[in-house]
């Protein structure tokens, strides 16, 4: 452990060159920026830029990647808090309460939370990665289908509370996003489903298109359609409301650090990446925290939650990548295609036969969060005129803006019909009072479960003993069988007290 | 301050969006050269990847995009282009789609055409495309953890064949090349797996890894680092002849009797149906140049890729046979 300091030491040194520091800068800038634009995520950007750091020397190159990498965490908030629109699929629960603070009239301090969140969460990620990644990689290799698949199962018992005031509605909505989930390919067999004969939805349904519909479009139809009467309430933003109390801090540090550590875990395993990382810390908030309850009505721990998770995802998932060479995310996949291409050979040889390139990346994680922040806080006076515009100004921007995000994930128009289609579809749930939340989170988790079990099934040929075959599945069995008695539980427990 | 703020954010879209749509719209008359000469692009190409950014065919159209610039083996560029979805079905059908358009290539990858006769696909890859050239053979091998009690493929075999439905065979996605080998095993050595699917080959080796499954079907770029390390022994290779390097350790499968085994995957260039026969011969040419450049070997081989060169017609008449043959075991498996 004593020895990675050093090594750490070592990279530090490395990475205080001017090569390393200004793409270290040019990473984090554009992550920032390309995280807030709904659509792009960090797998677009970091595909555009691949290309342009083969004639750079490759630890500048990753450096630049990574960086952009883990600031889409950051970037991702901004418009999930300003516009409800989650810039990426890790910022969906960001949304749930930063959009409601920003109804409040609260924008600045929920950005300042999730920036705040952000780089505690992903400083905890990088001290573990530093500490003990081979360590932690080698237990997320442990985590084989059955086990994952009790996992998601677990992130799925969030959809409980997500409900809404109208039960009825709320599982429609769940039921209505397992089925958007079921058109496609078929996890398991390879057959279509429901694809109609359109070879754009042979692999199902984008998710980018989907939730820009739901939250981006359909808000565009509510601007357009409130004229005059429903004017945005307007807000006087004073900076002095962005900055957080010595109070708040306060109440804001455990849940930092708890999801901290939560999301390095999650993002270590393979295949469970930030966007699982944050729904699991925000219904674990939810529990434990004392204000659990009012989660979902716009407090500043339902935003610390899944940024400080999802920060700390991105950092963890680097510990699989550089142990092993395997990646555990889509994101991670692509800069493992990366470092082939600048001829290094990630594999489990790579830590000791590449110290010069390893350690000034870890350093360089430093380095960028700290800028992150920076341009993070920088940015939040210049974000908030966002919202105090008019709606006949906001209404076509946002228009705007949703078109490009959907056409830019496949360069394909389908998306855009697509995205408006949903758009429309998701007003009417709107003033139907159907809740989207529950639907986009089956949709999101549902075929990551069906694949996990599926492949348990075919691991046993169809015998279910392999749902409990050890430890960790034991665990997450009482977890889950927690999370669903518990509110029961506590209620009765209640009742009893105050009879006698 | 606030309006020239938000004029110049909505400004930004604007050009964006423009530049999106020329892009992807932007496709042009006939261009045929100067009477007489050989065909040559008057615009840029459009090299379309039936896949997303970072996998295999990426690589491969990025790479040789890149060789081509480098080189300046033409006067225009090779527009690398995403169109992923489908299992490869939305980039065929934008090929389908863009009939006659001589500006417009794809990036050719033997499971691309598998999925086209085995998956329901409504039309075959040869009524999509024309196979211009292949220029690589993706050999495919059986990995096993090294740690593990299956040291080599005799063993391996016989345990699947001691112990039917016991043994985990980790493989990427069903109705491909990997579950052909996986049927090969079974018709012909009576060794029968478990056939688990993941997403990508790059999970079923974390499988591996993790000790998961018992055996990965995994091709050598996929390997390479954890074979170096000596994490993965390569037990046996579905080419004709042994492969280079750290991997000739492995004996083909007709050294252990069983000649009937053999699965190569190919890459190479395919063309929209209608081109005409110079922009053809232009891309077969620039196939045969791009494999000699110094940076498009060196991509072959460190992704222990086999260079081949196959040109117009043979290609096709390779590709439609191969196919012919793995859709033919499929249809007896399905039967049964």
């Amino acid at each position: 452990m004593f020895e990675n300091l050093s090594l750490l030491f070592f990279g530090f040194i490395n990475v205080f060159t001017f090569d390393s520091i200004a793409a270290c800068l040019f990473g984090t800038v554009a992550g920032v920026f390309i995280g807030a634009m709904p659509g792009i995520g960090a797998l677009t950007g970091v595909s555009v830029l691949l290309p342009l750091t083969f004639a750079m020397n490759p630890t500048a190159a990753i450096i630049m990647l990574a960086a952009l990498y883990y600031s889409t965490m950051y970037g991702g908030s901004i418009s999930a808090v300003l516009l409800n629109i989650p810039g990426d699929t890790p910022a969906i629960c960001t949304a749930l309460d930063g959009y409601k603070l920003t109804e409040k009239g609260l924008p600045g301090k929920a950005l300042t939370t999730c920036f705040m969140s952000s780089f505690i969460g992903g400083t905890i990620g990088m001290l573990i990665l530093t500490m003990s990644g081979p360590f932690l990689a080698q237990v997320g290799l442990k985590f084989g289908s059955p086990e994952l698949a009790l996992l998601i199962l677990l992130a799925m018992t969030s959809i409980g509370w997500l409900l809404g005031d109208d039960v009825i509605c709320g599982l429609f909505a769940t039921a209505l996003g397992l089925l958007f989930a079921t058109i496609g390919t078929d996890q398991a067999a390879g057959y279509l489903r429901f694809h109609f004969g359109l070879p754009n939805l042979m692999a199902g349904i984008s998710f980018v298109p989907l939730v820009i519909g739901i939250f981006g479009f359909s808000q565009v139809i509510e601007l357009v359609t409130q004229r005059g009467s429903g004017e945005r309430p307007k807000i006087k933003i004073k900076l002095r409301d962005m900055y957080l109390s010595w109070a708040e801090i306060k109440r804001l540090l455990p849940v930092q650090l708890r999801s901290g550590f939560m999301g390095t875990f999650v993002g270590v395993m393979p295949g469970a990446g930030g966007t699982s990382a944050s729904f699991i810390s925000y219904i674990f908030e939810r529990r434990v925290n004392k204000l659990g309850d009012s989660f979902g009505t716009g407090v500043i721990e339902g935003c610390a939650a899944p940024e400080s998770a999802n920060n700390a995802a991105a950092a963890g998932a680097f510990a699989p990548l550089l142990t092993f060479g395997i990646p555990g995310s889509s994101t991670t996949a692509l800069l493992l295609g990366g470092l082939m291409m600048w001829g290094l050979q990630p594999g489990p040889l790579l830590f000791t036969e590449k110290p010069e390139f390893v350690w000034p990346l870890i350093a360089s994680f430093y380095l960028g969060n700290i800028i992150c922040l920076l341009v993070c806080f920088a940015a939040i006076p210049l974000v908030l005129k966002a919202v105090s515009v008019s709606n006949a100004v906001l209404a076509p921007v946002i228009f705007a803006i949703c078109v490009v995000a959907a056409y830019t994930t496949n360069n394909s128009m389908f998306d855009v019909f697509f995205m408006m289609g949903t758009g429309v579809f998701s007003y009417f749930l709107k003033i139907s009072k159907v809740p989207s939340a529950p639907l986009l989170l089956a949709f999101v988790l549902s075929p990551m479960l069906e694949k996990y079990v599926r492949q348990s099934f075919d691991m046993t040929r169809g015998d279910p003993s392999i749902f409990v075959r050890g430890g960790i599945c034991w665990a997450f069995i009482l977890l889950i069988f927690g999370f669903c008695i518990a509110p029961v539980v506590v209620k009765r427990v209640k009742a009893l007290r105050t009879k006698t | 301050m606030k309006k020239f703020f938000l004029l110049s954010l909505g400004m930004f879209f604007l050009c964006g969006l423009s530049l999106s749509f020329a892009g992807g719209g932007a496709e042009g008359g006939s261009s045929s050269s100067a009477q007489g000469g050989p065909w040559v692009p008057s615009k840029d190409i459009e090299y379309i990847i039936p896949a997303s950014p970072g996998g295999g065919s990426d690589l491969w159209a990025r790479a040789m995009s890149n060789a081509i610039a480098a080189n300046k083996l033409s006067t225009v560029t090779w527009v690398p282009t995403n169109r992923a979805g489908g299992a490869s079905a939305v980039g065929y059908n934008y090929m389908l789609s863009q009939k006659g358009n001589e500006h417009v290539i794809l990036a050719a990858h033997s499971g691309a055409m598998v999925s086209s006769y085995v998956a329901g696909w409504a039309q075959k890859f040869e009524d999509m495309v024309e196979m211009i050239c292949i220029l690589a053979f993706d050999d495919v091998t059986l990995c096993t953890l090294t740690t593990g009690p299956y040291k080599d493929i005799k063993s391996l075999l016989k345990a699947a064949q001691d112990k039917p439905g016991t043994l985990k065979f980790g493989s990427d996605q069903r109705l491909n090349s990997s579950q052909y080998a996986y049927e090969m095993l079974k018709k012909y050595a009576k060794a029968d797996f478990n056939y688990v699917q993941y997403d990508s080959s790059g999970d079923a080796a974390t499988a591996l890894l993790g000790g998961h499954v018992d055996v990965a079907i995994l091709n050598p770029a996929e390997c390479l680092g954890q074979v170096n390390a000596g994490t993965f022994t390569p037990v046996a290779t579905f080419a004709t002849e042994r492969l280079s390097g750290k991997f000739s350790g492995a004996p083909t499968f007709a050294e252990i009797g069983y000649p009937q085994i053999v699965l190569r995957e190919f890459r190479g260039i395919s063309a929209t149906l209608g081109m005409s026969e110079g922009a053809k011969k232009y891309y077969e040419e620039m196939g045969r140049k791009v494999q000699q450049t110094p940076e498009f070997k060196k991509y072959l081989e460190t992704n222990s890729f086999t260079p081949v060169f196959m040109g117009l017609g043979e290609s096709q008449k390779y590709a439609s046979a191969e196919m012919q043959k793995i859709a033919d075991l499929f249809k007896e498996v399905t039967k049964k």
